[in-house]
């Protein structure tokens, strides 16, 4: 009936375990941090490895790359969802076939590759780098968006045409608020996947935490790699938690 | 009152050689059907599964639209009028209930009221008023409709159908997922409802108890909606067009015949001055009356106006009565 399409599940588990459930993750990042700045004070630097793990350099590319990923992530959701309402309210199979293609093509090429291929076509630099990541997120929104709305259980739907709502009202008042948990799990999975792959940026000149990640690969020096590649991690493991926030506290009540 | 619930009584319904054919399926799913529903009336469309009643009532709502024919709502032909604009005077009720879950009750009540301009401390009314005329008390508004139970939610639908004060209200099967004890409540509620909003109701069952117990008039439809006999209950009782007909009211037509027979409409015999005997309200049907000579091996009981040992006594029903009430329905209609 529908083209296979799985979806990201909305979290549940936030619910089930209550809110002091959502304090463990924050808690166990920061102990995370701290093991990372008590391990990196401890070691000899050089004078390479202490241009670049140092507070000064590590607060300005933790700004670039948070401002990378509110960007892409922006721009991502400015895209996926209105595009995804378009294509459920044509209930066009073609619509669906060639957007949710599109959508899996950008994903099963990998980031590194899209980013290089970009690059060349483009040219290097922050827009390019941005166009690259907003293609490779914008499928898990698109077709959550798609997903959610399709999933609202078609006697509301038709409660609500029979009521006399015009199509678009039964949009705004019953599939999009019903929708809304599965989408949030799309921009949530969007979040995390920009925060980890944004690294790559770094690759054309678009900044970011990359910057110091490859730094410390090419020129061999581990303490740069391994403080830039576990405050890479710590982000998004930040960014998971802030969508699985999100998702709990903008969850219609009565579902 | 400044907004009565009986606002806008009911108009009349006119299907004229309606068809509807699906694509792609040879045979149409509904085939030249026409029949009046009057003003104010319970109609009930009965026959067995896939014979068409949902299309059918669907078409007068516009949910589906016609292939050919005509539908007219108070003389106006339904096809001329926008749809949205249309669905907005005739209340509708799912069998699947269909409350909207993210929305409290009272927004489940209120949302067309609201859509319509109307203010929100009429809203405000509105449901406390629906809320009350359904049973359901005043603070269940603030809900969602998972914390009512299955029978709730059905009379929530059913209010959120009458909220716009529509002159029309279709219902799909609007009990049917309750308990028969919840169904029977549902249904009484139901009648006594209808006594004061007098709407025109297109009510489809397959049950044709219900029918008989809600119809005005019954429909009992063959496969593709063809109409098999279209008549008071009491007549197809008395009268069945056909052996379809027949197969449909099953055994025990007479019984059937005395269920739809108030105790009020029987003339009572006086009173007799013996004690003891087994007394019944008058609001109970001659069958209620039959079954409790029979519990309690007596061929008179004592009718009363209301329950309790001290309530007045109307008179006295006798057995003979009851068989004359039978004999004399099913003899000449
Ligand atoms: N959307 C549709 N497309 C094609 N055929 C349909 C559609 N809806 C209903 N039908 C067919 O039309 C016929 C009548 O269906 P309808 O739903 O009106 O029956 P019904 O009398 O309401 O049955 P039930 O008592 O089971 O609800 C059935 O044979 C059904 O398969
Ligand atoms: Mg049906």
């Amino acid at each position: 009936m529908t083209a296979p399409v799985t979806a990201q599940r909305p979290a549940r588990a936030a619910r089930g375990t209550g809110r002091a459930g959502l304090l463990v993750r924050p808690a166990l990042i920061g102990a995370g941090l701290l093991v990372l700045w008590w391990w990196a004070g401890s070691q000899q630097l050089d004078s390479i490895e202490a241009r670049n793990v140092n507070g000064e350099v590590i607060g300005s590319q933790v700004l670039e790359h948070v401002e990378l990923t509110l960007i892409c992530t922006a721009l991502t959701i400015a895209i996926a969802i209105p595009l995804g309402i378009a294509v459920s309210l044509s209930r066009s199979r073609a619509g669906r076939l060639v957007v949710l293609s599109l959508g899996n093509l950008g994903q099963a090429i990998p980031s590194i590759g899209l980013i290089v291929l970009l690059a060349l076509v483009i040219s290097i630099g922050v827009g390019t780098a941005v166009i690259a990541l907003v293609a490779y997120a914008v499928l898990p929104v698109l077709r959550n968006t798609m997903v959610g709305i399709e999933g609202v259980d078609p006697v509301l739907t038709e409660a609500a045409r029979g009521m006399g709502l015009s199509r678009l009202a039964v949009l705004f008042t019953v599939e999009l608020p019903l929708a809304v948990p599965v989408i949030l799990a799309g921009v949530r999975t969007a979040l995390v996947l920009t925060v980890a792959s944004a690294p790559l940026a770094a690759l054309i000149d678009g900044g970011g935490l990359g910057e110091g990640l490859f730094t410390g690969l090419t020129l061999n020096r581990p303490v740069i790699s391994v403080t830039f590649g576990v405050l890479v991690a710590a982000l998004a493991l930040l960014a998971d938690w802030l969508g699985l926030l999100a998702e709990t506290s903008l969850r219609p009540k009565g579902i | 009152m400044p907004e009565s619930i009986t606002g806008r009584p009911g108009e009349t319904i006119e299907l004229t050689d309606v068809t509807k054919r699906y694509p792609g399926q040879a045979e149409p799913a509904v085939e030249a059907v026409s029949m009046v529903i009057p003003a104010g009336e319970v109609v009930v469309l009965v026959g067995p599964s896939g014979c068409g009643k949902t299309t059918t009532m669907k078409m007068i709502n516009r949910l589906i639209e016609p292939t050919s024919g005509t539908i007219t709502i108070g003389g106006t032909d339904v096809l001329t009028l926008d749809p949205d604009q249309h669905r907005r005077d005739i209340g509708y009720v799912i069998q699947q209930i269909g409350l909207f879950p993210h929305k409290r009750i009272e927004d489940n009540i209120g949302l067309l009221p609201k859509r319509l301009g109307w203010s929100r401390s009429r809203v405000r009314a509105r449901v406390a008023e629906l809320l009350e005329l359904v049973g359901l008390p005043a603070d269940y508004a603030r809900r969602y409709p998972r914390e009512l139970s299955g029978g709730q939610q059905q009379r929530v639908g059913v209010a959120r159908a009458l909220a716009a004060d529509p002159p029309v209200m279709l219902m799909d099967e609007p009990f049917g997922a309750t308990d028969p004890i919840t169904r029977d409540h549902l249904q009484n509620e139901f009648l006594r409802l209808q006594r004061e909003v007098r709407k025109t109701i297109v009510f489809v069952t397959h049950d044709f108890d219900e029918a008989l117990k809600m119809g005005d008039r019954i429909a009992v439809l063959r496969p593709r909606s063809v109409i098999a006999q279209y008549d008071t209950p009491e007549a197809i009782l008395a009268a069945p067009a056909d052996d379809y007909v027949a197969s449909f009211i099953g055994a025990g037509g007479q019984l059937k015949k005395l269920a739809l027979l108030r105790l009020r409409d029987v003339e009572l015999a006086p009173a007799p001055r013996v004690g003891g005997l087994p007394r019944i309200v008058v609001d109970a049907t001659v069958r209620d009356a039959l079954d409790l000579m029979l519990g309690e091996g007596s061929d008179v009981v004592l009718v009363t106006g209301d329950f309790g040992d001290d309530a007045e006594v109307l008179g006295s029903l006798h057995l003979q009565t009851v068989m004359g009430a039978a004999a004399g329905k099913a003899g000449n209609p």
